[in-house]
């Protein structure tokens, strides 16, 4: 297994067709954000007033957590490939428990508007809320349930492993990533701009 | 451990975590800002820089094929400028 | 039996073809009529298109059935991909039997709907809801057939298709998931006529299951179909 590599041999970690997958959901999601513009732009003052009822802190919470967990799995992949191989299951756990942590926090979140009576029916803009963090959820279900098939595997994470293993792991990975990157924009989208 | 922690991602991961808790202080309190309704236009840029730094960095991007490295840089730019001007200029605007 | 399985790989896209001719050369649907119209207005709809809304069911119905083959062809490329145990195999052809089934009610409604257009504009309205939402809600069904081909792909140690078509079907998968919300939205992106909830899908299904026929065609072609006969999963 190689260690990291030089500046002048470029590759994409993990398989080729999961880049497919990820590309593909950033077009998706693009066009989500672009979509929610649109029609934020017929009701600006609707959007504006509905969105002080969301809970900034706790948007300000997912996104500290969710970029944390993508930290930690970059540090865990770097541990993979460097000497320090023992350490990219500990910290591979640390990322799967705060993907869990995302998970709870918008699992409170959302029974905490729905107490409230505020559903994805209630207005335009939350629709967009519930819609897009929602399918957004979807997504790190998905995230952690590869990520946590990495875990299961005994001797996946290990100093001589398989061409699979390693390509597995990095595609669970570049896949988590995204699913933080599109997080950050919804969270700016949803819950600050206005 | 402290060899891993002393790496590139960790900067990236402090700048990311400086710049959501600046995104989330009230970029409103400054007067100018508030004028020219540029609070959420600074917001969403914010937002797409730090998509380019996770997809960079994070995702490895950067060492990866110029192709890939094109569309992920063309991503953010373009994706990124449609909200944030569609936004601002109100482009969308009510259908008359 | 590659003749067999080449035609039945074919008669995906004329499948898809004549899906098009039925829906939006006779039926006229495409924009699908907003679930916001009033009664009178969709029942204005059906008297002013009646013979074309007729043609249009029975074409689509036409178009159900003949997606069967089509998805039996997939079936029998996951067979080779999985030996033994084909679950996934099965698991695709029973979700895509309830997907073609909904095709297919839906445009019987259609023509039902057309059937009689002097009905109150009530009971017009209520059976155009209920053709419209078999067509675009039925999500679950569509996801773990999409997911299901994906896995079985992914599985395949013959790599009879190539693994980025797992990942393409998995994409695909995810965006059927809008529109099993378009019960709750009479208008806006999610809706049944919205971009969400149908067009994006409606032509991400074009593209993949055209996308689907080129492969297999090439993988007959290419000799890694009958490769596979000699390849055992564990």
């Amino acid at each position: 297994m190689t260690s990291s590599t030089r500046a002048d041999v470029r590759r994409l970690p993990g398989e080729e067709g999961v880049w497919l997958f990820i590309f593909g959901d950033m077009l998706v999601f693009g066009l989500f954000f672009v979509t929610y513009v649109y029609y934020r732009s017929q009701q600006v003052a609707l959007y504006d007033e509905s969105q002080l009822r969301l809970s900034q802190g706790m948007g300000l919470m997912n996104t500290l957590i969710l970029l944390t967990s993508s930290w930690l799995l970059a540090l865990s992949l770097r541990a993979f490939r460097r000497s320090s191989v023992v350490l990219a299951r500990p910290l591979l756990v640390a990322t799967v428990v705060f993907g869990c942590a995302f998970v709870v926090c918008k699992g409170v979140e959302w029974s905490d508007k729905i107490t409230h009576g505020i559903t994805v029916m209630s207005n335009e803009f939350f629709m967009f809320y519930f819609m897009f963090t929602g399918i957004h959820l979807i997504h790190v279900l998905i995230g952690l349930g590869v990520l946590g098939f990495v875990l299961t595997r005994p001797n996946w994470l290990q100093r001589s492993t398989s061409d699979q293993a390693v390509s597995t792991f990095e595609s669970g990975a570049a896949f988590w990533h995204l699913v933080d990157l599109l997080w950050v924009v919804l969270f700016a989208l949803i819950y600050l701009m206005r | 451990m402290r060899v891993l922690l002393k790496s590139r991602v960790t900067v990236i991961w402090l700048c990311l975590i400086v710049a959501t808790v600046l995104s989330w202080e009230s970029v409103e309190d400054l007067h100018w800002v508030h004028e020219l309704r540029l609070g959420g236009v600074v917001v969403m840029a914010i937002a797409f820089l730090k998509t380019r730094f996770v997809m960079l960095d994070f995702m490895e991007l950067r060492e990866a094929p110029v192709i890939m490295r094109l569309f992920a840089e063309c991503w953010w730019i373009l994706v990124g400028l449609l909200v944030t001007i569609s936004f601002w200029t109100g482009l969308f605007g009510p259908v008359v | 039996m590659e003749k067999g399985l080449r035609l039945c790989i074919w008669v995906g896209p004329i499948a898809f073809l004549i899906f098009g001719i039925g829906l939006i050369g006779f039926a006229r649907f495409l924009p699908p009529p907003a679930p916001s119209m009033s009664a009178a207005e969709i029942a204005a709809i059906y008297t002013s298109n009646t013979l074309g809304i007729r043609l249009g069911g029975i074409t689509i119905m036409l178009a159900a059935g003949l997606f069967t083959p089509f998805f039996a062809a997939i079936s029998v490329f996951m067979m080779r991909m999985e030996g033994r145990w084909p679950i996934y195999a099965w698991t695709q052809a029973m979700t895509a039997t309830i997907v073609v089934l909904c095709f297919f009610v839906g445009a019987m409604l259609f023509a039902v709907t057309a059937f009689r257009p002097d009905r109150p504009d009530e009971l017009t309205r209520l059976l155009n809801d209920f053709a419209w939402l078999l067509f675009v809600a039925p999500a679950p069904p569509a996801v773990i057939q999409t997911f299901a081909i994906g896995f079985a792909i992914l599985n395949d140690p013959a790599r009879i298709l190539p693994r980025w078509t797992a990942f393409f079907s998995f994409w695909v998968a995810v965006l059927f998931i809008p529109g099993a919300l378009a019960i709750l939205f009479k208008s806006g992106p999610f809706a049944w006529n919205g971009i969400l909830a149908f067009w994006l899908p409606a032509v991400l299904v074009g593209v993949w299951s055209n996308v689907m026929a080129v492969q297999m065609l090439n993988a007959i072609k290419n000799g890694r179909w009958a490769a596979a006969r000699q390849v055992q999963p564990a």
